[in-house]
């Protein structure tokens, strides 16, 4: 536990010397998704007119949010082997007792952190901006968190999956940005209540959090139901460690460990 | 850590890869010890399984068969233990973040292995400013010449004393100065520390000087092992200079070709007749040859070996020195 603690504290040095060293690249993000919720605010106010269904505007926008989050867990990995053979460091990061997959583990754990930081902030600083405020409440948005802290975990077991082919094939990069786009059917398909497509990674947590914005936070899941959520995405990692560990098995067998 | 004792041993080590074109063996049944505060270098042309052997001992790599323990872990079968006893500098990849600066990489790298910031800052002191980069160690290493990148790179590789360092390539892209102070630290650090370093390299003097002892393979196979003097005096053939007053008629030289390694220099002092020589006593027989020719003698110079061309005989003889098997023919 301790030396996971080291890692902690050492990725929170590289995570945040790399967000001053890309400073540009950080401010640019923030203002475009600040443009990008005013669009949505305005926009549809716009177009819709002023009496525009608070609902509408809040499920397009944690739909947005939803997608954005999934991309994330999904890439932080899958691009994460890809990054760092580019780099030159993917050996150096296998080197570690702690093994990749816990080193990738906690990053995505700070990706989740950053996102979910700034995206309140800058979702907060829209709403103060337009005057509009979406009708979520502090205890639906509670419930959100829970949803997709219990559902998210599910892309990070294909983030591991997909990382894993990436050691074997470094043409994978270019098949993960269309991966990327896949994602939104998962998002989008419905998924709440069970069907058997809830099955899928992330896509009843998705479903959930959609049935949770239309009632304005006042949808209530079963216990059972979070409990599922769970399992779901504890299956999706360990099923995606394994392969990954497979993959990683072949590579070092192959010699193609950051081999680029 | 305890100096003298094997912290690596490797027994047997083979590594076939299996390709399209059939399987290509990398290594062949290598065995070898490696010891606390001793420097072993690995000599090989392209593809004779110096990196190959690294990334064995550095778990990067599953090897077919043999074994392979680091402080008495079988990399095999405790892979993360044995890397907790590992730091390595590995050829052809940047082995750190250029977006970060030197200080940034020792704290990082340093926790990957698990250590706290607080724990190593004296450590990482003492690392940016005994390998002069004190001054840039809050710069970016994006903005490094290759050799501070380098030595960047040796640094983190350092960072938590592990009783194992492995340096592929280090002084890729060093100039003779960098590479000279490179050596000592290395040297230095490896015996203060009791570290085993096992480093490969194109760069025969390098070796030469900061080795204890040295493998030449050849095709996954041990061609030679011992120390450097060892493999000098097994190898070496002393060239001999001798300059005489007067060029030597055709004649002579014809009946000096069959001596070894014989050839003429040319330059405006006149001719000058080189022998390499592995018996000094055959020097007797040139002189007589030149005395009953009424050649007079002006200079003889010994000139030193080069680790370079001992390199490329044990090579080319495939570990077999003896004079007469060599000069046959």
């Amino acid at each position: 536990m301790r030396r996971v603690l080291g890692l902690i504290a050492a990725e929170a040095v590289k995570y945040w010397a790399e967000i001053k060293s890309y400073l540009f690249n950080t401010l640019s993000w923030l203002v475009a998704l600040y443009i990008i919720f005013l669009t949505f605010f305005l926009g549809l106010r716009h177009f819709a007119g002023p009496n525009v269904d608070g609902a509408k505007l809040d499920s397009i926008i944690v739909g947005y949010v939803t997608w954005m989050f999934a991309l994330m867990g999904f890439q932080g990995i899958s691009y994460g082997v890809v990054e760092e053979t580019h780099k030159g460091t993917f050996e150096q990061l296998y080197l570690s007792p702690l093994g990749l997959e816990t080193i990738f583990a906690v990053r995505i754990l700070y990706e989740f952190l950053y996102s979910l930081v700034f995206n309140s902030a800058i979702l907060l600083l829209t709403m103060v901006t337009t005057g509009r405020w979406l009708s979520l409440g502090i205890s639906g948005f509670l419930k959100l968190l829970l949803l997709l802290t219990l559902s998210l975990p599910s892309l990070w077991g294909l983030g591991y999956l997909f990382g894993g082919l990436a050691m074997l094939s470094k043409k994978m990069g270019a098949f993960l940005q269309v991966i990327s786009f896949l994602l939104i059917g998962l998002v989008a398909l419905p998924g709440y209540p069970f069907k058997p497509v809830s099955l899928l990674p992330f896509t009843a947590g998705a479903s959930s959090l959609r049935a949770l914005v239309c009632s304005s936070g006042s949808q209530t899941f079963p216990l059972l139901w979070y409990l599922f959520l769970l399992g779901l995405s504890s299956f999706y990692i360990l099923v995606g460690l394994w392969l990954y560990r497979m993959c990683e098995r072949i590579a070092r067998r192959r010699n193609l460990l950051g081999q680029y | 850590m305890e100096k003298g004792r094997a912290i690596v041993d490797v027994r047997g080590l083979t590594k076939i890869y299996r390709g399209r074109k059939g399987p290509l063996s990398a290594l062949q049944d290598l065995s070898f010890q490696g010891r606390g505060g001793e420097v072993l270098g690995i000599l090989g042309p392209n593809g004779s399984g110096k990196t190959t052997t690294i990334k064995s001992i550095a778990t990067l790599i599953e090897f077919d068969a043999g074994e392979v323990s680091v402080m008495g872990v079988d990399v095999k079968k405790q892979p993360r233990k044995a890397r907790s006893y590992l730091g390595a500098v590995l050829e052809g990849a940047r082995n750190v973040y250029w977006r970060l600066t030197p200080w940034e990489n020792l704290l990082y790298f340093a926790g990957l292995r698990g250590l706290m910031p607080g724990e190593i800052r004296e450590r990482a002191k003492d690392l940016l400013d005994s390998l002069g980069l004190a001054e840039v160690s809050h710069k970016q290493v994006r903005f490094f010449s290759k050799g501070m990148q380098q030595k960047v790179a040796v640094a983190c590789a350092f960072i938590t004393k592990p009783p194992v360092v492995l340096l592929d390539e280090p002084t890729l892209g060093l100039d003779v100065e960098t590479a000279r102070k490179m050596r000592s630290w290395i040297l230095e650090t490896a015996r203060d520390e009791g570290t085993f370093v096992l480093i490969t390299s194109h760069d025969m003097k390098f070796i030469e000087s900061v080795c204890h002892r040295v493998l030449v393979l050849k095709e996954g196979r041990v061609l030679r092992e011992g120390t450097p003097e060892s493999l000098r005096n097994l190898f070496s053939q002393k060239v001999y200079r001798i300059v005489l007053e007067e060029d030597p008629q055709e004649w002579l030289l014809t009946l000096l070709q069959p001596f070894p390694g014989f050839r003429i220099e040319r330059d405006e002092r006149g001719d000058s007749l080189l022998f390499s020589l592995k018996d000094p006593s055959e020097l007797y027989k040139v002189f007589a040859l030149l005395q009953s020719a009424g050649l007079t003698l002006r200079s003889l110079d010994i000139l030193s070996d080069d680790f370079e061309e001992i390199f490329l005989d044990i090579l080319k003889d495939g570990g077999c020195p003896e004079p007469t098997v060599r000069r046959e023919g």
